[in-house]
């Protein structure tokens, strides 16, 4: 089993992410949050395998700035910045950010992740 | 000695007595045209002094070696007893208030002066009798005293002062000593024919030329010299007009002028005034001081030298010794020449003044514009993401996913759909208030009579809110927008719903406030409240504010457009919170018939 963590503050968009995920059965949710603070605490306590990390967040901090604390407190999680921003460059830039993906194309969400966990995509 | 040399002193001595008599009869002509042009105390005493010089000069040039008559040998001494008193009146005019000693010294001079006339002085000393020779000593003394204190006061001035004023005054401090100098000599010296008193009395006169020259170079230096005098200050004034031209704000011209002036004339002080003749920039003096120097300098009378211890200009006031403005009229026409400079210095200061400001504002203006565009395509993105995707979800995976799923997903897409309208109807709004395009039509309406609409929509909208009005019975009408104001409270009383766990119970209490002409419209609500950080963002555009920024739905641009409401028609709003607690948000609008003209 793979865990994931989703940092995202519109619960719609949460729940559409969740609904997403629940189509490969190796991948297991193990919370979402909307701060950049608790990201870095569900990440440091659950040491997922992937974090699906949002731009625009609640709280002051936002999701590209808040990658290297996630990343430092889970080493071994890939980041995926899924964002309705194009951020493309800018997460090029940033290191702790492995993948950059664009909400508007959710429909690349699943093999995107399953890309970055290393998983077969017909399973 | 022999008679050669005789002759030669006395050559010296004719010599001497001549140019003197030129020189004091120059400087006398010179005086009596300046006070003539103005009549000022300083001009006076300066005409007066110069004239009894050359009066006595021109006497002892036509009498040469003979002894003048009884009367006019007489009338020579007591115009020559009026020159001390000349040179003292002229220091003290350049300080305020009558001391004893200026009694003193008058008194002095009309019993010299009466003296010289009732007295005869023999040539020969053997003549003398003890009266004489009481006389010489008194008048001698009277001379020389006056002289020196003269001479030692504008010693003093110069100290305090530099550059051309200074040097002026130093040179009138060494031509009154060198005067009493010789005069002291004159006492000690007897016209006896021997080489001795040849000699003497060729130092007398030349002392007296000496004396001559510096009152010369003192008072009316030629144009040249004063040239090669003011060369240093001319270049550091050249400096300070490059620093003060080149000067990008007020604060850089009016330092730099300051300095200038302060180079240019060796002052302690300085001040600068705006176009309205009030202080701007001070420079080595406080403000006090500076209030005092600006009183000062209205009520001199610059025609005058009435201009003690300040120099002053249009702009520029400067404070310095206090002769120096008498010696310096040329800095005065240089500070006029300065104040030109700094006006426009100033003019062009202001105008790249302007133009950074105007480009600082084109530079927010164009921030605000990114920033808006870019949380307009945010807020348009994000329900659209949502739409999408769960209509994806749908089409994808029809037959994985049960109806009640299905059903689930759809109300999604539709709240999504319509926060997204919502939104979009909201930015139409913003940008048709900020073009201008919004109307109002403000007319008195009964605030109480909105509020109940209100309570009507919402009853049958949402069930679980208590809404309650509290007014009074005899409630002005207010003046404004009456759909406005619908549109406002929809808004506010949304926002506490949204912004309340549980049932919501919102309030709505309109009152007056008489000694502000307003009628005041309050909604209280039993919600989360407001951190006090986030008070004063509140009516900003895109202000979500809270923990729960994305998890209400909202535009973020509803208090904006409320507040922007409020103030169209003349009112104002503001909000209490309390975190935990809820929030009051409370507007006012004139109490028609009360407007209070701003």
């Amino acid at each position: 089993m793979k865990v994931l963590v989703v940092v995202e503050d519109d619960q719609d968009m949460q729940r559409l992410i969740e609904l997403t995920l629940r189509g490969d059965r190796r991948l297991e949710l193990s919370g979402c949050c909307a701060t950049a603070e608790d990201a870095v605490e569900a990440a440091r306590e659950a040491q997922p395998d992937l974090v699906i990390l949002d731009h625009f967040i609640d709280g002051t901090v936002m999701g590209l700035q808040a990658a290297p604390a996630i990343k430092a407190a889970a080493p071994k999680a890939a980041v995926l910045l899924f964002t309705s921003h194009d951020l493309q460059l800018e997460a090029e830039r940033e290191p702790a950010v492995d993948k950059f993906l664009l909400k508007r194309d959710i429909g690349q969400l699943m093999p995107t992740v399953q890309e970055l966990l290393g998983l077969d995509r017909a399973a | 000695m022999n008679d050669a040399n005789i002759h030669i002193a006395d050559v010296i001595r004719e010599t001497a007595g001549a140019f003197d008599a030129v020189v004091f009869c120059g400087l006398a002509l010179y005086g009596i045209m300046t006070a003539m042009r103005r009549p000022a105390g300083a001009d006076r005493w300066f005409a007066a002094m110069f004239a009894s010089l050359a009066f006595v000069s021109v006497v002892g040039l036509v009498v040469g070696d003979g002894t003048p008559g009884m009367w006019l040998g007489r009338i020579d001494l007591a115009v020559l007893a009026l020159f001390p008193l000349c040179i003292y009146r002229f220091t003290r005019s350049f300080t305020r208030g009558t001391s004893v000693i200026d009694i003193a010294s008058s008194v002095l001079t009309v019993v010299v002066v009466g003296w010289s006339l009732a007295v005869s002085v023999p040539v020969d000393r053997a003549d003398w009798t003890a009266v004489t020779a009481a006389f010489v000593v008194v008048f001698l003394a009277h001379w020389i005293l006056l002289c020196v204190s003269s001479g030692v006061y504008f010693l003093r001035e110069a100290r305090a002062s530099q550059g051309v004023s200074a040097r002026r005054m130093r040179l009138f401090a060494g031509a009154s000593l060198a005067l009493a100098f010789a005069l002291l000599l004159a006492g000690f010296g007897q016209d006896d024919g021997t080489r001795a008193q040849a000699v003497l009395a060729a130092i007398i006169q030349l002392a007296g030329v000496v004396s001559a020259v510096l009152f010369w170079l003192a008072f009316a230096p030629p144009r040249a010299l004063r040239a090669s005098w003011r060369s240093r200050e001319w270049d550091s004034m050249q400096g300070g007009v490059r620093e003060m031209v080149a000067g990008e704000t007020m604060e850089e011209v009016r330092e730099s002028t300051m300095q200038a002036a302060l180079r240019l004339t060796g002052g302690t002080g300085a001040l600068m005034l705006d176009r309205d003749g009030e202080i701007a920039a001070i420079r080595n003096v406080d403000r006090a001081a500076a209030e005092r120097m600006l009183a000062e300098s209205r009520a001199l009378d610059t025609s005058k030298h009435d201009v003690r211890r300040l120099l002053a200009s249009d702009r520029i006031v400067v404070a310095c010794a206090s002769a120096a403005p008498f010696f310096g009229s040329e800095e005065r026409r240089l500070l006029d020449t300065l104040s030109a400079f700094a006006v426009l210095a100033e003019d062009r200061a202001s105008v790249l003044g302007r133009e950074r400001e105007t480009s600082e504002r084109l530079r927010q203006l164009d921030q605000l514009k990114t920033e808006f565009v870019a949380m307009v395509a945010h807020d348009l993105r994000s329900p659209m993401s949502v739409i999408t995707g769960f209509a994806d979800t749908i089409h994808d995976r029809w037959t994985e996913i049960s109806d009640e799923d299905k059903l689930e997903y759809l109300r999604l897409i539709s709240r999504n759909t319509r926060s997204l309208a919502d939104f979009v109807e909201d930015v139409l709004q913003v940008a048709r208030m900020e073009s201008g395009e919004l109307s109002y039509k403000v007319q008195p309406f009964d605030a109480r009579t909105v509020v109940q609409r209100i309570v009507e929509d919402m009853r049958v909208a949402h069930p679980e809110l208590t809404l309650t009005i509290d007014a009074p019975d005899e409630l002005p009408d207010a003046l404004g927008d009456a759909e406005r104001n619908w549109q406002i409270l929809t808004n506010l009383v949304s926002n506490a719903m949204k912004f309340t766990e549980g049932d919501p119970d919102v309030r709505v209490r309109i009152s007056t406030m008489p000694e502000e002409h307003v009628v005041a419209i309050a909604v209280r609500d039993n919600g989360v409240g407001i951190a006090d950080e986030d008070l004063p963002r509140l009516f900003r555009r895109f202000s979500r504010v809270g923990p729960t920024r994305r998890t209400v739905a909202g535009t973020g641009l509803g208090l904006y457009i409320v507040k922007s409401m409020v103030e169209a028609q003349g009112g104002r709003i503001w909000v209490q919170s309390t975190p935990g607690e809820g929030s009051t948000f409370t507007y006012t609008l004139p109490i028609a018939g009360e407007e209070v003209v701003a």
